[in-house]
Parts: structure tokens; C-alpha cells; sequence
């Protein structure tokens, strides 16, 4: 199924649906004007946009759990999708013809601002949805993720074995980094891909350790790396060998993943605000719905 | 706490191997996270999935989070561990053991033959669904907050301030539920006070929360036809809407106002008198204009108005008992003025009213005297008669005469210069108290009668009554206002161009371009024009692309809904 399609759904259905409404509501409003009121909710013209655009907030609501229900049904999933953007977008005219952008600071317009960023949030995840899985995909490679993890852990436990024939302050420095790497964590740290690895770096003249940042897992691979040319013993040189094409191969890993991670969270962020706006949308157009009629 | 793990692997040809390690710490942590003291990977298994914690002599098994916690096969969130207990994480076999010499703790650990590498993942927290973000919490988070701040407290604080009390301006009130603002002379008068309008929740606005302010306002005529058309009935809000804006004005200014009701021959069926059919502002479409005159009663020596249309002016007549020929007055020929010999204009009579519509009241000392002087002797040209008291006229003249003829030497003061053709030698002649009266009632009626008064006004003559009360003025009314319902600005017609001609017009001649005052040879003629006098540059639409740009008028520019007084048309309507 490709993301883009939902634009062009059965020919663009829905696109003509969506302006439809958008013209009807257009000459609704156009009605008025010259009329014995300006343009406003409270004319026969500002209830039937008002009706109809509460009635599709209601729709449009039902079909994000609609679609959610059934992600992983038929085609009719791109169906769901392709409505709940058009005609999301038309409604973001027809609210406004139902305003006539008469705005204030009231509960009104509170309904108003919060459908507008609603909407504008499902423009900001549909350009993530149209835009993201293609380099998720890139980025895999056409591996899943549990695969990348999968490999990961076998890379931890081979680059921790042969680590352990190595000299104790390498062992000691791969072992702490393969503990102290950070992937993914907080919201910041996911989507922006913080990355707050450390590991112990062996002291030059023998004494203790030292708590060093581990970047993309970098000052490992160099402290490794450096060690080879100055290995006293041929073996120990080809551990180190070893060892050091083992964490280039988990560096890769950890890139794709933490990648990853980040690229599945801005498919999926503009959620956090989308829905959590919509239900906070629908308990204001109730409010708004109610006070109107309690000052009449 | 000492412990020993003793992990035991099957080789690939079924042999037992065991691995020995021993950990200290106080809290053993089990989980898929590399920094866990065993590292155990499977399904559900979290960074951290249990922890083994000795509390007084005994050991204990505790789940964290949601793990899928089993000891000896039976899933707990926390168990006392004994020899001989089973641990099971996902796949992964815990079993206590004797613990050997030296240690607190012994177990033996068995990993699932084939490790499910993959759950490595559950070791990170790498979903959003993961974080403390949470759509669900948000959802609620924004939807109380709205509830809160825009419904529950503005209620709470409208209620507790109708019991009294002092909320202050910062938390949220019912003025939040406005739709709009106040126009500002009702912010003004009420401020944010909702209820001093909208009484009762739910219930529309009632027409008494208007004219408990406004109750001098007049309501438009036709309102009683409108107890047969309950449809149409109006609220003072069907017109004047509220925290609609723009603010700046809540008067319609639409043509629906009107066209609504006086387009529909039911409406006008039902009315009493029936309504003006008026559908747009044309010659076909609106009704003739229909002019108030004013009809004078011998009977009752008074005036009344009465109103015709314009149309049929012509052959009405407007009695105003005063003779003025507009004709003569604006002919050069025959009137000039007195200081510039030039012909006279309209506004040296016609003063503009403040309004821009009216004008003011044309009286004889502010307009006439200076031509028409109310000397009777050319003699004495400064002695003049009193204007609007005919029987002070005729004391004036009595006292004149008797004074100069019938005082001692009267005659020698009555010596005429040179003899007069309007004077008999004989009046000339005689002095004394009886020729003074005869000559005192010649001029009277002379003036009554032949050439004073009577050139302006009309007389009544009552030949048998004393000198005194022979003679009565008709009183004089001119009208003020021909279109008492109807607006129009003198001011920005004063200059004009029609659209038959290339010539602009301006001061008289805009005048006269609608008022034919030149041709108007009778003081009852009615020099108001009719509408098509109006439709040449008016009408109801803008008319861009026909060959006559036209300027658009809105009903409500030259009518107002609300009468500014009460006018009873039924009893003025069509009667001579």
C-alpha cells in the first residue's frame, strides 16, 4: 500500500466530496451577505454550517477511532484515511464561514483555535505519514527492528567474549560501554536522538578508569583501534582485531536503530497532540454549543 | 548478600555444562538490560523485570512493572523463595538451590536453548508509548482544562457572585461566554452584566430587556397586521442582533427590513390600511410618493394635514392662504434685489435646516419685509402697520389719522405737498374727529382690500360688523415637512449632474432641477417632485454595466423602521 495513494482514493472520492461541501457552505454564506444580518453563527445560514460542521467534527472524530480499529484490515483503511482528511480540511472552511471569522476571546473561538490545530496537526502528521515510511524503509535496510536488535545483542555478547581474552582494561572498558549505551529513553532523547552513552577509558599510567562520554559509541571504537598497533603479541593484536570489527558492526547497529527510533516517532508524535486536542475540541463545542443557548 | 548463579547449559550433544559466578549486592536485579546482574531476554520481559531482595532471614521474589512474574508455575507479583522454588521469566528457569558454604543464596540458572535475541529491545525504552507522554493522560489533561476554565468556574463564579460576592477580574467569568462584543453604548450602560439582558438562561431575549431603556421608541405601523402573520413576528433582537459585529452600528441597513413584509400581497391583504407594495427602489417597484399637504377648514379655522400622491399633485391643490407666485419672484424682470438690482435665489428665502433636509420657517419679517414694507403713507414712509393684527391695523390707522387730523393744526400739517392720485381732494381737505375716522376706514380698507394685505393674504370681509373686526386675516400655515416618513439630504444634492446632460448643476440650478419654482405661477401649486424625478440617478441596485451608471439607494437610506412620531396614516390617507 503506498501512503500517497490515500490522496487519489477511488479517484479522489473524497476529494470531490470535500469540495462539495466546501462550495455548498460557500453559497450558503454567500446567502447572506446583504442580508438583514451580517454574517455571523446566529443567522438560519450560521446554524446549518454550525450543525453541519459540529455533526462532521463528531464524524471525522469517530472515523480516527474507526481507522485505529481496524489499521490492520482491508483497503478500506485507506478509505477511512482519505475522508478524514478531506473532509477535515473542509471543515476547516466550513467553521470558518460558520464564524464568519468573528473572533474574540471566548469560549467560542476556543473551539474555533482548537479545531484549527487539530487540523493543522493532522496536516503536520500527514506530511510525517507521506514522508517517514519511506526512510524508515531506507533505513533498515529491509531489516526489522527486531532483527537490528536481535544482532545487536549477538554483537554485545561476541564483542563482550572476545573482549575478555583482551587485556582486563579493554574488557573493563567493553563491557562498560556495552552497559552504559543509550538508545532511544525520553521523548527528547528519541526524537531527537540523544545520545547519552558513556563507558570507562583505561588510564594512561596504570591508575583507575575514567568515566568518559561514548558518542555514537566513537571513543570506544578509537581506544581500540589505537591499541592495535602498539599490541605486544600478535594474538592479542588479532583479538583486538576481532574486537574492533565487532563494534564498528554494533556502532552501524545502534546508528539504524537509534535512527529508527527517532523516524517512528515523528510518525507517530503529532498523535500526543492531535487526538488529546480533538477530545479537548469536542468537550469545548459542547461548552460552546451549551452557553450559546444559556444567553440566547 | 553472597549470591551464586550456576548456569547450566546443554551442549549439542545433550551434556549438562555448568558455569559458576557469584554476585554481591543487596537487590539482584533480573531483566533484558545489560547493566542487570542476570541478563534474561524474552517475551514481556522489561529492562528490569524482577528483583530478589533478603528482608530479615528471608529471601524474596518481586516483580517490577508488568512483568510476567511465575514462581513454581503460578504468576505472583512478590513470593518468599525456599530450596527447591522455581523461577520463571519468559523462558528462562530460576531454582533455588542449597546455597553452598560462603554464600546466602545459590541458584541454578537455565536459559531457553534458543534466546530470542530480539527482545534485546524490551532492555530499551525505545516507543513513545514508552514515555511518560501518554496520549490517554493528555486527553484528559486538555479536556478538564477546558471544561474547567470555560464552563465549571465561569459558573461557579456566576453564581456566587448573583449570591453577592466579590470575584476578581482575573478568574474566569460568564464574560467568557460572550459571542461577541457589546456595542459600546450598551457596554456603557451595562457593562458585563449578562443578565441585565438575557434573563433567563435558555429562554431568547425578551423585547422588554430593550424597552425597559428604550421606551420612547415608536413602534412601526403595520405591527397589528402581524397578529395574523404570528410567523412574522419580530423581536426587537430579529433586527438589532447583539455581539454581532461589525459593532459599529446594530440598525439594519438591508432591503429585507422592508421587502420582507411589503413585497407579499398576504401581508398587505391584512393590513389595515393596507401596506405600500415596495419591492426594490424603481419606478415600477416602489409606490408613487405620496406628499403630506395641508387643507385648510373655514369652518374650523384651522389646518389639517392630509396626504396624496404626487402623481395626481397636479390636480390637488395644497391650501396654505397665503399668495406667493414662485414665478414672479424668480423673474429678474419683475423682482429684483433691492441693493444688487440682481434676480433673487432660492436661499435668500429658503434657509437650510440643520438637518440638511428642512429648512427653516419663512416668515414676513425674515423674508417679505424687506420688499413688501407695510408703509400706508408716503408721507410718512417710516410709519408702518403692524404685522399679524388686523384689528391693530385698523387702531393704528385710527390713531394715525386722528392725530394728524384732528389735532389743533392739523391742518396746517395736512397741507399736501402735492396732491396725491390715490387721495380725493375733499379727504385732503377735511380735518376733524369725524374726517379723521372716514379717512382712517378708507385706508383700512384699502389695504384689506385693494392693494397691502390683501396682495399676500387672503380676507375675509364682514361688511355689517364695526371697522375693527371688519376685516379678518385667513391665518397662514406652510408646510414644513412634505415627506414626514421619508429622509433627504439638501446638502449632498447641491450639486448634482443628471444623467441626460453634460452639465453639472449647483445652487439654484440644482434647485430647480427637481423643484420647477420658475414655472410655478400659484402659491397651491406643490413644487415636490415624484420618484421618477429620483429613478433617473437612483436605484435600488448599482447598475454598473448599463448605459446610465446609476447611484444605489437602500431603503433605510430615505426611511426609518421606527417612526419618529407617531403618524395615523389611516385617518390622512386620500381624502381631498
Amino acid at each position: 500500500m503506498s501512503y500517497v495513494s490515500i490522496f487519489a482514493y477511488k479517484g479522489g472520492r473524497y476529494f470531490w466530496w470535500a469540495l462539495f461541501l466546501i462550495l455548498a457552505s460557500t453559497v450558503l454564506y454567500i446567502t447572506q451577505l446583504g442580508g438583514v444580518q451580517p454574517p455571523n453563527g446566529g443567522t438560519w445560514q450560521g446554524y446549518v454550517l454550525g450543525t453541519v460542521g459540529a455533526l462532521l467534527i463528531v464524524w471525522l472524530a469517530w472515523l480516527g477511532v474507526r481507522k485505529r480499529r481496524y489499521a490492520n484490515g482491508s483497503g478500506t483503511l485507506q478509505g477511512w484515511t482519505s475522508a478524514h482528511v478531506y473532509l477535515g480540511i473542509a471543515l476547516l472552511f466550513l467553521a470558518s464561514l460558520h464564524s464568519a471569522l468573528q473572533l474574540g476571546w471566548n469560549v467560542h473561538t476556543l473551539a474555533y483555535i482548537l479545531m484549527v490545530a487539530v487540523i493543522f496537526s493532522g496536516f503536520f502528521g500527514l506530511y510525517k505519514y507521506t514522508s517517514i515510511p519511506a526512510l524508515i524503509a531506507r533505513n533498515r535496510s529491509g531489516l526489522s527492528r527486531s532483527k537490528l536488535f536481535a544482532e545487536l545483542y549477538d554483537l554485545d555478547q561476541e564483542a563482550q567474549s572476545i573482549a575478555a581474552k583482551c587485556l582486563p582494561e579493554v574488557d573493563e572498558s567493553v563491557k562498560s560501554a556495552i552497559q552504559r549505551t543509550s538508545l532511544g529513553g525520553g521523548v527528547r532523547a528519541q526524537l531527537f536522538m540523544r545520545d547519552k552513552s558513556t563507558y570507562l577509558e583505561p588510564s594512561d599510567n596504570n591508575g583507575l578508569p575514567t568515566l568518559k562520554p561514548n558518542l555514537d559509541q566513537q571513543a570506544l571504537v578509537t581506544m581500540v583501534t589505537l591499541r592495535i598497533p602498539q599490541a605486544a603479541k600478535r594474538m592479542e593484536a588479532q583479538n583486538l582485531q576481532s574486537l574492533l570489527r565487532a563494534l564498528v558492526r554494533r556502532q552501524a547497529v545502534i546508528r539504524q536503530l537509534r535512527r529508527d527510533i527517532s523516524l517512528q516517532g515523528w510518525l507517530k508524535v503529532w498523535l500526543y497532540i492531535h487526538i488529546p486536542l480533538t477530545l479537548a475540541l469536542i468537550v469545548s463545542l459542547i461548552v460552546h454549543i451549551v452557553t450559546t443557548f444559556v444567553y440566547w | 548478600m553472597d549470591i551464586l548463579i550456576r548456569q547450566v547449559v546443554t551442549t549439542e550433544n545433550d551434556r549438562e555444562e555448568t558455569y559458576d559466578r557469584d554476585i554481591q549486592t543487596d537487590v539482584l536485579n533480573l531483566g533484558s538490560a545489560t547493566d542487570c546482574d542476570i541478563q534474561l531476554l524474552g517475551e514481556g520481559l522489561a529492562a528490569v523485570s524482577a528483583e530478589i531482595r533478603q528482608s530479615g532471614g528471608r529471601f524474596r521474589v518481586a516483580r517490577v512493572a508488568n512483568a510476567p512474574l511465575k514462581v513454581n508455575d503460578k504468576l505472583v507479583s512478590k513470593s518468599d523463595l525456599s530450596e527447591g522454588d522455581i523461577i520463571l521469566l519468559a523462558d528462562n528457569e530460576l531454582r533455588v538451590i542449597a546455597a553452598p558454604t560462603g554464600f546466602d543464596l545459590a541458584f541454578e540458572l537455565r536459559l531457553p536453548r534458543v534466546q530470542d535475541a530480539s527482545a534485546y529491545e524490551n532492555a530499551f525504552v525505545t516507543s513513545l508509548s514508552q514515555t511518560r507522554w501518554s496520549i490517554r493522560r493528555f486527553s484528559w489533561m486538555f479536556s478538564l482544562a477546558v471544561l474547567l476554565l470555560a464552563a465549571i468556574i465561569p459558573a461557579v463564579t456566576l453564581m456566587l457572585e448573583r449570591d453577592g460576592s466579590k470575584i476578581p477580574e482575573f478568574v474566569p467569568s460568564d464574560a467568557l461566554w460572550t459571542s461577541g462584543p457589546l456595542h459600546s453604548a450598551h457596554f456603557q450602560a451595562i457593562g458585563d452584566d449578562c443578565s441585565s439582558c438575557h434573563v433567563e438562561p435558555f429562554v431568547q431575549v425578551r423585547d422588554q430587556a430593550c424597552t425597559d431603556c428604550h421606551s420612547a421608541i415608536e413602534s412601526h405601523e403595520s405591527l397589528a397586521v402581524l397578529e395574523k402573520h404570528p410567523a412574522d413576528t419580530f423581536r426587537c433582537a430579529s433586527c438589532h442582533r447583539e455581539h454581532n459585529e461589525p459593532t459599529t452600528s446594530l440598525v439594519i441597513t438591508s432591503d429585507n427590513l422592508c421587502t420582507d413584509c411589503h413585497t407579499r400581497e398576504q401581508i398587505n391583504a391584512d393590513a389595515e390600511p393596507p401596506l405600500s407594495i415596495a419591492a426594490a427602489f424603481t419606478e415600477k417597484d416602489h409606490p408613487a410618493f405620496e406628499a403630506t399637504l395641508l387643507k385648510y377648514s373655514d369652518s374650523e379655522s384651522s389646518f389639517k394635514p392630509w396626504k396624496t400622491s404626487i402623481s395626481s399633485a397636479e390636480v390637488a391643490e395644497e391650501k396654505s392662504n397665503l399668495l406667493f407666485p414662485h414665478q414672479v419672484h424668480l423673474d429678474v424682470e419683475q423682482v429684483q434685489m433691492l441693493d444688487t438690482g440682481d434676480a433673487l435665489q432660492c436661499a435668500d428665502c429658503h434657509t437650510a435646516s440643520s438637518d440638511g433636509e428642512h429648512f427653516e420657517p419663512i416668515t414676513m419679517e425674515g423674508s417679505c419685509i424687506t420688499c413688501h414694507e407695510l408703509a400706508f403713507d408716503l408721507e410718512n414712509s417710516e410709519r408702518q402697520l403692524p404685522h399679524g393684527k388686523p384689528e391693530e391695523v385698523v387702531f393704528a390707522l385710527e390713531g394715525y389719522f386722528l392725530k394728524s387730523l384732528a389735532s389743533p393744526n392739523a391742518q396746517q400739517s395736512r397741507e399736501p405737498r402735492r396732491r396725491r392720485p390715490d387721495r380725493n381732494a375733499s379727504d385732503a381737505a377735511c380735518t376733524g374727529f369725524d374726517c379723521a375716522l372716514a379717512q382712517a376706514a378708507s385706508e383700512a380698507e384699502s389695504q384689506f382690500t385693494v392693494k397691502g394685505c390683501v396682495s399676500c393674504h387672503e380676507i375675509s370681509t364682514f361688511e355689517d360688523a364695526p371697522l375693527n373686526k371688519r376685516f379678518q386675516v385667513k391665518p397662514v400655515s406652510l408646510n414644513t415637512d412634505y415627506f414626514p416618513s421619508a429622509r433627504f439630504d439638501h446638502n449632498s444634492h447641491m450639486t448634482l449632474k443628471r444623467p441626460d446632460s453634460d452639465q453639472r448643476l449647483s445652487g439654484m440650478d440644482a434647485c430647480e432641477s427637481c423643484h420647477t419654482a420658475g414655472e410655478s405661477k400659484q402659491s397651491s401649486d406643490v413644487l415636490m417632485p415624484a420618484i421618477d424625478n429620483c429613478t433617473q440617478c437612483h436605484t435600488s441596485t448599482f447598475e454598473h454595466f448599463s448605459d446610465i451608471a446609476t447611484a444605489p439607494l437602500a431603503c433605510t437610506d430615505c426611511h426609518s423602521y421606527h417612526p419618529s412620531e407617531p403618524v395615523h396614516r389611516a385617518q390622512l390617507r386620500n381624502e381631498p
